[in-house]
């Protein structure tokens, strides 16, 4: 067993092509928080064009097949990749793209060809940005009983409903989404899903700033979230994926990216924000890290982030390793809402109210502190609440059940299947 | 033993009740919070006019000197309201560091003030850069110029500076052990109030820049340290974090019984009722330790250990509590329209306002002389 992450030669010549591209490419102040409207739009422009520019490389979807404009780089290559945007404070892609990482997960395996090559390349290429709208009002945990309807009438699919709790700032241009095209058919076997065009007549949004939100009108993408309503739109029949009403199946490949399955090997950045903080900051006229009660709750700390990171760690290597895989997806989603949930409290006692603010003087952590007080909580219910993956977790283990409930495979690289599931998404 | 509440107890916590669900509709909460607004007079005119602002100053300056658990109720419905008001600042925390005080002619007047409502004195304790040791270890050495003692330096985490007519600020006179209150008023030259930002709610920093300060202003401690002094306060603190834990009770009840995911109420899953009876636990053991301490003041038992019982308890449970109600509701609780998170954000405000619960209960101990 080797526990390092050992590079090669190629890896590390890998490193110095992407490191020397990112200095020359990712634009001063891309990582900058913004105070208002203008800056954010500025930043989120940047981060679009920037990736625009990984597209183009194909290093904005590294895993995706060549030939639709992905990269078709290996893993070892992928993970240089990942390590050196996240050492920018970058994500890949550099900007929220929920329905370009799940929707395109799941063209893969259930396009058609000519889908493939209508829905891949934008996504690819970063020409397109798109959320994934799944949750509704009286959809949350319940993903099968949407009520967003898509009935075909001749070349389209007429879409009335709404989603909630989509997306962030600054609009998308595609969205991946859920809905019934049965209206009379059985649970399970009513709904589909569709790539729909965000420009469209009869889609309207209405933002949402959740507890998360850092300030309303669009400056910060964290909590800023929308209600997406479909009025009478008329979506074109060849944007429905994965075959009329078998959007169940579909929701496999798609809930298996959503709950983590693909691990990371990333160490939790307000920890290691955290540590530097205790290591800079004076306190009863020492630095926090001389005072014995805050060495012993950081020790508590790390214990629990480094369990975490671990896990996530062995996710990852299954996936490298193209391990089997059962209930390690949902137990990283899992370990990592409650721990985080747990380290509000933690960081609240060991830094006190200077936690609650992001007042620059005062504020813990450059307002990291007070912006994980908030997001740790509001975290614990996207893609899945806690309850939820704790019933994935229950069924992959096959507690109750005469036989463990399979995993959705995921490919080769992590990225999506490449054969047809043999198991449904999970329902409590 | 019983465990029932007085008439008169009854009649209290009705009369409060009544105010809330007449004057403080959620809907205002919420558009409050959203503008930012920290505190609403007209409320605190109300609390004036009921003499809530002197319920814990004796009647010999105006109050209505109320038993421990009267008080206590109240502050349980106004926390079940998520009412914020400097009342607890002014009322609870000033008035008891005060009654606390050698008695002064000053310190008369203030509690007679306090009780009538035209002051409100608001505590400016916590320095920067400093844990929480104790309200004596919050001093700020006053400075002496030209033969005038004058205030410099800062003051953080300060609930409610906004509403403040004065402020009580913990000092230290040099050459003099003991430890000491000024009372200044809030429109004294040389006094920059600053709100700060985030989930923390109406905390500001205060800043004093020479306030002079003379020998009819200060309050020295008497024979009880400030922190002991606190106990009463301390039970009202609890006393609003219980009513808050109450109604987060009563909306996660709800919401299991209303929102319906495949196919029946969740409260019908048993993870769902899981988070509740967690919530549950939480507030009765945090409102039983509250209603003891105030019986345990009132009857001179050991009130200042059962107050830190109280404040400890009802602190770590608020928190617990909001997180439980957070799992209930999911998305929607977290989406400030809602409301629940009114309770979340005062249950990490109020989690260390008078010492973080591990300090307290170390205090605990130590006053019950383990």
């Amino acid at each position: 067993m080797e526990f390092e992450l050992k590079y090669t030669k190629a890896q590390e010549n890998f490193r110095d092509e992407v490191r020397t591209w990112l200095a020359a490419n990712a634009p001063d102040g891309i990582t900058a928080r913004p105070r208002t409207f203008e800056e954010s739009r500025a930043i989120y422009l940047m981060r679009r064009e920037l990736g625009g520019k990984l597209g183009a490389k194909g290093w904005l979807y590294p895993s995706g097949e060549r030939q639709y404009g992905g990269g078709g780089l290996d893993l070892d290559q992928i993970i240089v990749l990942e390590e050196e945007t996240a050492r920018l404070g970058l994500g890949l892609p550099p900007y929220y793209d929920s329905g370009g990482k799940m929707g395109s997960a799941s063209i893969r395996v259930w396009g058609t060809a000519e889908q493939k090559q209508r829905f891949l390349p934008p996504i690819y290429r970063g020409d397109v940005r798109s959320w994934q709208l799944l949750t509704e009002p009286s959809a949350g945990s319940d993903l099968a009983g949407v009520k967003t309807t898509a009935i075909r009438d001749g070349g389209v699919y007429v879409v009335n409903g709404q989603k909630i709790y989509i997306g962030s700032h600054h609009g998308a241009d595609r969205y991946w989404t859920i809905a019934v095209t049965d209206p009379k058919g059985k649970r399970h076997q009513n709904v589909s899903w569709f790539m729909i065009d965000a420009s469209l007549p009869g889609i309207t949004t209405q933002p949402l700033y959740m507890l998360s939100a850092q300030s309303e009108g669009e400056t910060d993408e964290h909590g800023h979230k929308n209600i997406i309503f479909f009025d009478n739109v008329r979506v074109p029949a060849d944007c429905l994926v994965g075959g009329e009403n078998n959007g169940w199946k579909v929701a496999s490949t798609h809930l298996e990216v959503e709950h983590s399955g693909q691990g990371n090997i990333r160490t939790n950045p307000v920890w290691l924000a955290l540590l530097a903080h205790c290591r800079e900051q004076h306190r009863d006229g020492r630095k926090l890290i001389e005072d014995p009660e805050v060495r012993a709750k950081l020790a508590e700390i790390f214990s629990r982030v480094e369990a975490v990171r671990l896990l996530s760690t062995r996710n990852f290597w299954m996936v490298y390793a193209g391990e089997k895989r059962s209930y390690e997806g949902s137990q990283v989603s899992y370990l990592r809402k409650t721990t985080n949930l747990w380290l509000t409290k933690a960081i609240l006692d060991l830094l006190g109210p200077a936690a609650l603010t992001n007042d620059p003087i005062l504020g813990a952590m450059d307002g990291m502190a007070e912006a994980q007080q908030r997001r740790g909580i509001v975290e614990q219910h996207p893609g899945g609440t806690t309850d939820i993956q704790r019933v994935v977790i229950a069924r992959r283990l096959g507690v109750g059940a005469r036989e463990p409930q399979q995993a959705g495979r995921l490919g080769e690289d992590g990225m999506a299947r490449k054969t047809p599931p043999a198991a449904q998404p999970v329902e409590v | 033993m019983d465990l029932s509440l007085t008439p008169s107890q009854i009649l209290i916590r009705d009369s409060a009740r009544a105010f809330v669900r007449r004057h403080v509709p959620r809907t205002e909460l919420v558009r409050q919070a959203k503008a930012g607004e920290t505190w609403d007079p007209a409320w605190f005119a109300h609390f004036r006019e009921a003499g809530w602002t002197g319920a814990l100053v004796p009647t010999e300056f105006g109050g209505l000197d109320l038993d421990p658990l009267s008080g206590a109720l109240i502050f349980e419905e106004l926390g079940r309201g998520a009412v914020p008001s400097p009342l607890i600042g002014s009322s609870v925390i000033a008035t008891g560091l005060l009654l606390g005080c050698e008695p002064t002619g000053q310190r008369a007047a203030a509690l007679a003030a306090i009780a009538d409502g035209s002051m409100i004195l608001i505590p400016a304790l916590r320095q920067p850069d400093t844990s929480w040791k104790g309200v004596a270890a919050t001093a700020t050495p006053l400075m002496i110029r030209n033969g005038t003692r004058g205030l410099t330096g800062s003051k953080v985490f300060v609930p409610f500076a906004d509403a403040a007519t004065h402020f009580l600020v913990s000092v230290a006179i040099p050459g003099d052990a003991a430890s000491a209150l000024v009372i200044v008023p809030a429109d004294a030259g040389g006094i920059t109030i600053r709100m700060l930002p985030g989930f923390l709610q109406a905390n500001h920093e205060v800043a004093f820049d020479n306030v002079p300060v003379t020998a009819e202003t200060l309050v020295r401690s008497g024979a009880r340290s400030f922190d002991d002094s606190l106990a009463v306060a301390r039970v009202m603190l609890a006393a609003y974090q219980v009513g808050g834990m109450l109604e987060m009770l009563d909306m996660s009840v709800n919401h299991s019984n209303t929102r319906i995911q495949f196919g029946t109420p969740i409260g019908r899953f048993q993870r769902v009722q899981d988070h509740i009876i967690r919530l549950l636990n939480a507030m009765d053991a945090a409102k039983w330790a509250t209603y003891e301490a105030a019986w345990a003041i009132e009857a001179g038992r050991d009130g200042v250990a059962r107050s830190y019982l109280a404040a400890s308890t009802a602190s770590d449970s608020y928190f617990e509590a909001a997180n439980a109600a957070h799992e209930v509701h999911a998305a929607i609780g977290s989406d400030p329209r809602y409301g629940l998170t009114l309770y979340t954000r005062m249950s990490r405000t109020m989690y260390e306002l008078l010492g973080p619960p591990g300090w307290q209960r170390q205090h605990m101990a130590d006053a019950l002389a383990w």
